[in-house]
């Protein structure tokens, strides 16, 4: 069966343990962002600690991939890691299931792998609001019409306020971020989690407050979005044009990774929490906490042809 | 915020112990095969028992809500069950969150659709399915024969991704529930299990679990059908097809076998002749196929 890809540490050393990590493209990399994979903040953090790094990020994961490829790879793991990070995605993402014969006919193409993202394991992506989504492949192009049409109405609105559907993503999320954790203690693992594009203060959503009363998320203030603490810190995403989508990278490259895994180390060693720059004076966008969506101008000029 | 709907038995005693329970329509009952609520088989093992239930069971439910409106509901009660016994449904099912403004209000689900893409009785359900439906089919499974492969548990790329992400569920789930402090927590399957003896994320899963099955790929229903119980004949209102669920003298079979279970740890049994095998599968073609 299809197991989740793994990238290990380039000098693995056998006398040693491993930690474990999993996420998106934040945690991946991209090719432009970070053109040497061992730039990215697993590697730095298992340098850092001494120990091999597992990583099985993915960009374009949902956090059900997340979930499911963790729990996979830990079904199927000879020795267990000392930590697992698990770097949580935008709430918005899910996956079904990749059928190649029928993408290839109902394509009428010779190698369906052409649109199919082979990285997943056979599962696809769905990330309705992503900018990124749409040049993907073909297949998603009739999705995202459905899904805008039928869910998010007004994309505009979706991307300034989903109020409407954000309380029940995030205790989704939640209950997601609970399982994984027991089931990881359960084998003896220290996990922490990040999370990239943070949580509501939302004091009545039992299952959020139950999860942040629970788990290990190294950040000064839990809802924060460590996406906006990088932000903060003066961190710049790369803003070279991809090829493949005309749109640019928008993630952040070595210099932030490297300052990721220090604050990791940091908090693992010393259990300092990560902040928010306390010179920095708050700029954000309210867009800017949804990931990808950076502008109404981006969204207007990269998003909308339908 | 929507909390998962609670059904409680009718003589709840404040203050006492009791099981919950989640689950698909094979838990609630439906209208047509199990017209009182309380005969359901959750509300007969509480009676067994001498306890209270709580069932959050829905008709329709993909795992993930199984699973999600589990975990909502635990964080969110001052006293912990007993026992939880969580009933799992079919694997091609999953949800998406609704947006009240554009699509009609279903209460059932705490605000998720959810997506049953083979479910016969789905087309009619609403809009969004229909336009839904005709998107996933046609792009996942282009074909009637990529459909039945997949209902026959033919395709084995399929049922195998499916049945991984339903065993990272079950092993999640059940994790979550016992670090709780909640010490019996009973998992069985509805349908048959296809890919058990290739999967070992689903054999990892079975091996960690509680189930009450003597044999882990049989689900539910086979032993039913071997002890000669037979699903609801009766036609939905309004669409041509059967109810297709089980009644009343099945759920009170299931709260016994599950009754025995608990006490007496009798697992339970089941001897399948291939007739049996055949029939099923010529049942799910019949009735769940069409578009």
């Amino acid at each position: 069966m299809s197991r989740a890809k793994k990238v290990l540490s380039k000098d693995w050393d056998n006398s040693t343990g491993y930690i474990y990590v999993n996420g998106c493209s934040h945690t991946a990399g991209t090719q432009l962002a970070l053109p040497n994979v061992y730039d990215g903040y697993p590697f730095v953090l298992g340098e850092l600690l001494g120990l091999n790094t597992v990583s099985s990020a993915s960009a374009s994961s949902s956090n059900q991939r997340i979930y499911r490829s963790t729990i996979d790879f830990f079904s199927d793991a000879k020795t267990i890691p000392e930590i697992a990070v698990i770097q949580w995605t935008g709430i918005d993402r899910f996956e079904t299931p990749n059928n190649l014969e029928a993408l290839q006919s109902s394509f009428h193409i010779s190698k369906a792998s052409n649109y199919v993202d082979m990285h997943h394991e056979g599962w696809y992506q769905h990330l309705p609001a992503s900018v990124f989504d749409k040049r993907r492949d073909r297949l998603n192009i009739p999705f995202r019409k459905f899904y805008r049409e039928a869910i998010y109405p007004d994309y505009f609105k979706y991307g300034r306020d989903i109020s409407k559907v954000r309380n029940k993503l995030e205790s989704a999320n939640a209950a997601q971020i609970l399982g994984l954790d027991a089931y990881l203690k359960s084998l003896g693992v220290r996990v922490i989690h990040l999370i990239w594009e943070g949580f509501s203060k939302d004091e009545e959503n039992s299952t959020l407050q139950n999860m942040l009363n629970t788990v290990e998320i190294p950040m000064d203030d839990p809802y924060e979005a460590l996406a906006s603490v990088i932000h903060t810190h003066g961190y710049q995403v790369c803003k070279e044009i991809s090829e493949k989508n005309q749109i640019p990278d928008n993630h952040y490259m070595a210099d932030a990774h490297h300052q990721i895994a220090t604050w990791l180390y940091a908090y693992i060693q010393y259990g300092t929490k990560i902040k928010l720059s306390e010179e920095y004076v708050d700029e954000r966008d309210p867009i800017g906490k949804m990931g990808s969506l950076r502008s109404l101008d981006e969204i207007h000029h990269y998003d909308l042809g339908k | 915020m929507l909390r998962a709907k609670q059904k409680r038995n009718k003589d709840w005693e404040k203050g006492t112990e009791y099981i919950y329970v989640n689950g698909c329509s094979n838990t609630e009952g439906t209208d047509l095969s199990l017209p009182n609520d309380y005969d359901a088989y959750p509300f007969v093992l509480a009676d067994l028992l001498g306890s209270n239930v709580i069932s959050s069971a829905s008709c329709g439910s993909s795992n993930y809500r199984i699973c999600r409106s589990t975990i909502d509901f635990l964080c969110d009660i001052d006293v912990l069950p007993e026992i939880v016994i969580i009933q799992w449904t079919g694997t091609d099912r999953f949800e998406t969150p609704h947006n009240f403004d554009m699509i009609e209000n279903d209460n059932n689900y705490e605000g998720w659709k959810q997506h049953l893409p083979y479910g016969s009785v789905q087309t009619n359900r609403n809009f969004i399915n229909i336009h839904f439906r005709g998107f996933y089919r046609s792009n996942f499974y282009s074909t009637e024969d990529q459909m039945k492969k997949n209902w026959e548990g033919m395709d084995p790329e399929i049922e195998t991704k499916r049945e991984t992400a339903w065993a990272t569920q079950m092993l999640s789930l059940d994790a979550y529930i016992k670090s709780l402090g909640i010490k019996k927590v009973i998992h069985f399957p509805f349908t048959k299990v296809w890919t058990y003896d290739t999967n070992p994320v689903l054999q990892a899963a079975f091996d960690t679990i509680d189930c009450p099955m003597e044999q882990k790929d049989s689900g539910m229903r086979w032993p039913l059908r071997d002890n000669g119980y037979k699903p609801c004949g009766d036609i939905i209102p309004g669409l041509n097809e059967r109810d297709g669920h089980y009644m009343a003298d099945a759920h009170y079979q299931i709260a016994l076998w599950l009754y025995n279970y608990i006490k007496y740890g009798t697992t339970i049994k089941i001897n399948l002749s291939d007739e049996y095998i055949q029939e099923d599968g010529m049942e799910l073609n019949h009735y769940a196929l069409g578009r």
